[in-house]
């Protein structure tokens, strides 16, 4: 058995390698070594994340089997981050969490409490919501359809992921007003969060990082798709009453013009904007993060899905009805220097502003709203 | 014979190449330790370093501040305290040459937990090594690359039980001030939080050379000390509108800051807030 000397350093003459069958040999030897190591490198660097990539056993719960979101065709991706990958487990766990009243100081409210599934994931009727003792919130709620697909959460954009995004209103004095202690302790005295932390995340201590995790795995499954005006855009012509469609050519249109900001499929361009509300900018909104006096006033584009359920309007809740959404953006005012571009009069007749109007009730989704029942600790 | 020796060595080659990759992997796995550029130099710190201590003073004006007492402000406010809390990071001494001599550690400073009200200042000890030094440099704040990484997995002094997690913004609050001032026969809540990586405060404290100069030193035997008063007149020094000093009783605009004009208003308030005490 002849090995390179180059290996051995015996000092003689190394053999020519070049189709030398000892080359050959060394090759073949070396891809049987990187075969034999690649899976047990990929058990190392797997080991480091926080769950094994083992086959998802379709856990459910109390009736509710979650589904890893299937999008429609044109729809952008989902990204599910690598350190938190969809589970069928954290998905269960994350929407009991959801609808858990313990997850405030004085247990009157969870995030189902502002957030509720029948009215698109939002608050309707409510300026401001019900935080513990009485308190209000600062903002109105916004709905969570398809908020997975969002890269920067909350009204001002300072939470850049759902897992970050859920510890504001856990902790937030005038929300759930909450300490990691309470959270950790309250859950870990239920033997049920107790078994559905181990089905999620395995054995080891029920910790917050958990919690933040399973919730944002649910709330990426809330994808909207199945609105009438989806089964229209599908094929099926009849989705879609007659005010409902000129109400679409009007919005997709340049003389209405909401597409800009509003772009379907999700409805919102994800960035932020002053739509001219106000001369004053009482509420700071993105330049509380970006401390830039060109974003005062501007707060992100909420998404349209469900609208119609989701009423009152905008971040502080100011208009009541879509109509009076509608006919704000028709006055097109511009009272300060960071109104956006885009805001001008539209020239809209009132039979364009009801159109618009059943346009965006045709965008209310009942098969999303329907398919997240409350679970019995929310009753 | 021929295919069998060929088959022994093909194993040979996988072995040993299997082992590399494997070792690599392992090497590569167990490799936990942060490199900072520029930061401390730990294992020198450890092993000849001494004890130093930082102390914060809570003042105000002349006074020690005291959780809950009345002061009355520069603008004519009645104030009491609740919270007052910072963190400091960053800290280095300075040598007689102006060189940097970084130390290691994230602090948290509450100038009212139970300690520091029995004691009337706030203290942590960390490790120096001996000399004699003009001053020391330490920011107000949390660095950049811990500011945004998620609080939830974040151990003391950072994580949620800090009570310095900004949850809408994704960072930490540097520097929490709160309490109550009298405004018309009631009383209201103020609340000063400054944060955001833009503002983390520098501060530079150096005596200068010539009369009544005092040294910092940090003694092969004792170690050493840095005294430093917080001013909380300070960070009512100036306010919005008028120049002249905060008046939250009176100026809605004034009793919570959080961001945009107030934020950046006490910001710069805030960079008067640490001076010196005493060195030793």
């Amino acid at each position: 058995m002849r090995i390179p000397f180059s290996i051995l350093g015996r000092g003689r003459r190394a053999p020519l390698l070049i189709f030398n069958h000892t080359f050959v040999h060394t090759l073949v030897g070396a891809f049987i070594g990187l075969i034999l190591a690649a899976p047990l490198t990929g058990c190392l660097t797997e080991s480091r994340a926080e769950e094994p990539a083992a086959a998802d056993p379709g856990y459910s719960d109390e009736g509710w089997t979650p589904e890893k979101p299937v999008l429609p065709k044109g729809w952008p991706a989902l990204a599910w981050p690598q350190d938190n990958p969809y589970s069928s487990a954290k998905a269960v766990l994350g929407r009991r969490l959801f609808f858990e009243r313990a997850l405030s100081r004085d247990s009157s409210i969870g995030c189902a409490s502002c957030h509720k599934p029948e009215e698109g994931f939002a608050d309707r009727g409510m300026i401001l919501s019900d935080g513990v003792f009485g308190q209000k919130t600062h903002r109105n709620a916004p709905t969570l359809s398809n908020i997975g697909f969002g890269t920067a959460f909350m009204f001002e954009g300072g939470a850049p992921t759902l897992e970050l995004q859920a510890l504001a209103p856990l902790f937030a004095s005038n929300e759930m007003d909450m300490t990691q202690e309470a959270i950790e302790s309250r859950l870990a005295a239920d033997s049920v969060y107790v078994r559905l932390f181990r089905q999620a995340y395995g054995e080891g201590p029920l910790t917050l990082s958990g919690v933040t995790k399973a919730l944002a795995t649910y709330q990426r499954t809330l994808v909207s798709s199945r609105s009438p005006y989806d089964q229209w855009k599908a094929g099926d012509k009849n989705a879609l009453s007659a005010a409902a469609k000129r109400g679409e050519a009007l919005f997709n249109g340049e003389k209405a013009d909401c597409w800009h900001c509003h772009a379907p499929p999700l409805f919102t361009d994800g960035k932020f904007h002053n739509l001219g509300f106000d001369s004053v900018n009482t509420d700071l909104g993105r330049a509380l993060i970006t401390s830039l006096t060109v974003d005062e006033g501007k707060f992100k584009t909420p998404s349209l899905r469900n609208v119609g359920l989701t009423a009152p309007y905008v971040h502080d809740g100011r208009f009541a009805t879509l109509t009076q959404v509608v006919e704000h953006y028709n006055a097109g005012k511009v009272p300060q220097a960071n109104t956006d571009a885009l805001m001008r009069p539209l020239g809209l007749t009132s039979q364009e502003v009801s159109d618009l109007v059943a346009f965006l009730e045709a965008l209310t989704d009942s098969a999303f709203t329907a398919g997240s029942p409350k679970p019995e600790n929310f009753r | 014979m021929k295919t069998f020796f060929s088959f022994k060595k093909m194993l040979v080659v996988a072995s040993l190449f299997a082992s590399a990759v494997l070792l690599g992997a392992c090497l590569t796995d167990t490799k936990t330790e942060t490199v900072i550029v520029g930061g401390p130099d730990t294992v020198k710190l450890a092993r000849e370093g001494k004890p130093f201590e930082l102390r914060f003073y809570p003042q105000f004006g002349s006074d020690t501040l005291k959780l809950g007492k009345k002061y009355r402000t520069a603008g004519g406010d009645s104030i009491r305290f609740e919270f007052a809390k910072f963190y400091v990071s960053e800290i280095s001494l300075i040598d007689s040459l102006g060189a940097e001599h970084r130390l290691a550690g994230l602090f948290l400073f509450d100038m009212f937990d139970s300690l520091a009200v029995a004691r009337g200042y706030a203290s942590t000890t960390i490790l120096a090594l001996p000399g004699t030094y003009r001053g020391i440099r330490f920011s107000i704040g949390v660095p950049n690359d811990l500011n945004h990484r998620d609080a939830a997995t974040q151990t003391a002094p950072l994580g949620m039980s800090s009570d310095m997690f900004w949850s809408w913004n994704s960072g930490y609050i540097f520097n929490r001030t709160e309490g109550k001032v009298d405004s018309a026969g009631t009383q209201i809540s103020v609340a000063w939080h400054i944060g955001g990586d833009t503002r983390k405060l520098g501060v530079s404290l150096f005596t200068l050379t010539g009369n009544g100069a005092t040294t910092l030193t940090v003694s092969p035997s004792t170690g050493g000390a840095a005294c430093m008063n917080v001013k909380y007149d300070a960070l009512l020094s100036t306010g919005l509108n008028t120049g002249g000093p905060l008046k939250p009783s009176v100026n809605v605009g004034e009793r919570q800051a959080h961001g945009g004009a107030i934020l950046d208003r006490m910001f710069l308030n805030s960079a008067a807030m640490f001076v010196i005490r005493m060195f030793s």
